[in-house]
């Protein structure tokens, strides 16, 4: 979980970058930290015999944002539901014999909202086929200026890991597609070598996008990062955290 | 005035096989520059001001698990919390104005976790708060 806002503020990714996984039972320090070591107990099962590979899935989020639950089509579907029914408010004022048709043209215009602008490394701005949203998931309207207020700021990118864990063969980092809402449909993944007992550390290259105000509108320019990370990768076995026994076996009850 | 989001970022497998919130919670804002502390705890302090609007959202860290925010109790004289719901979607999130100068006002967030209704209130003595100008 990263503070965008303040990370980009400050220039500073580590005082704003919250790690967190779901190892805190196996032993996993620093959760909720800039420090997260994650524990891997795993290297064997409880027999005695090789264990499986351990999956780690990477998933960033900006604190402000809209809801990480939303479908991952979210921003689309309601930049095109909006667009339609400002279209459908065109049409009626188009048929209007109202003398303050042309005011309410003004008011719906001034509602149809921005596409989101990204600028590139070149300094080409390309524009997405989502618009400025409210962290309500409102969309705003078009002369809404302020970036450090109000709108939900875009999801933080992993563009690649590197690092120890990487170079030695612990872990194989790759990006990979989902239909589960959470980042838009992608995410980092790596299967884990739980065989190779020790801690390794890993360097995840993160690209936020920060908000600025250019000739009356907000444009998002990428901003870039790293922040590392351990994997500890212990010979305790895994272990069922509904039975505390080996994960084999299920209770019947 | 500024809009705050509160994100509860919750392990609902580690939540429901302890039938604990404990350790399985964390609350983050995006005011530690305003001046909220204890980020990524149970007891997040966010430091807001009269007319600041409140967003509380959930993210489970399992994706595929269910969670929704049931209830936030809070001194009704600080705000009133009230479930909205995304324009087009079924999901909701909870908001609240700040409606008046306050010391502190320490509040519960009930979740709804798993494949059933299922209540879990954070412990009394370890709340989160809103912590005001006065």
């Amino acid at each position: 979980m990263i503070d965008t806002q303040a990370a980009l503020e400050n220039n500073l990714l580590e005082d704003h970058i919250y790690l967190i996984d779901n190892l805190r039972t196996e032993g996993s320090i620093g959760e909720g930290t800039k420090d997260l070591t994650s524990k891997v107990n795993g290297a064997y099962w409880s027999d005695g015999s090789q264990a499986g590979e351990y999956l780690f899935n990477w998933l960033p989020y900006p604190i402000a944002s809209i809801s990480p639950i939303l479908p991952k089509t979210y921003k689309k579907d309601r930049a095109k539901a909006h667009d339609v029914t400002n279209l459908e408010r065109l049409q009626n004022i188009a048929q209007s014999t109202k003398e303050n048709a042309t005011k309410d043209f003004s008011e719906l215009t001034s509602k149809i909202g921005r596409n989101l602008k990204i600028k590139n490394e070149l300094g080409e701005i390309s524009t997405a086929s989502t618009k400025l949203m409210g962290l309500n998931g409102d969309i705003l309207p078009n002369n809404y200026s302020d970036p450090a207020n109000m709108i939900t700021h875009l999801t933080p990118q992993i563009t690649n890991i590197t690092g120890e864990a990487v170079d030695k063969g612990i872990i194989y980092p790759a990006q990979y597609g989902t239909p589960v809402p959470i980042k838009d449909g992608w995410y980092w993944s790596a299967s884990t070598a739980s065989k190779f007992v020790g801690t390794y550390k890993y360097t995840m290259h993160i690209t936020l996008f920060k908000p600025s105000v250019s000739k009356g509108e907000i444009i998002w320019t990428p901003k870039y990062f790293t922040h590392d990370a351990q994997i500890e990768i212990v010979n305790a076995p895994m272990v069922n955290g509904f039975t505390k026994a080996g994960v084999t076996f299920l209770p019947i009850i | 005035m500024k809009t705050i989001t509160i994100v509860s970022v919750v392990d609902v497998v580690g939540a429901l096989t302890t039938d604990s919130l404990e350790n399985n919670i964390y609350l983050l804002d995006n005011n530690k520059n305003g001046g909220s502390s204890e980020l990524a705890t149970e007891t997040l302090k966010t430091k807001v001001n009269k007319g600041d609007t409140l967003l509380w959202t959930i993210m489970p860290m399992e994706p595929e698990s269910y969670s929704a925010i049931a209830n936030i109790e809070i001194d009704k004289a600080v705000c009133e919390p009230k479930q909205l719901t995304y324009e087009g979607s079924d999901v909701t999130y909870w908001s609240a104005t700040i409606k008046k100068d306050f010391i502190e006002a320490p509040y519960s967030i009930h979740f709804k976790l798993g494949n059933k209704e299922h209540v879990v209130k954070p412990n009394k003595n370890s709340r989160p708060a809103l912590i005001g100008n006065k």
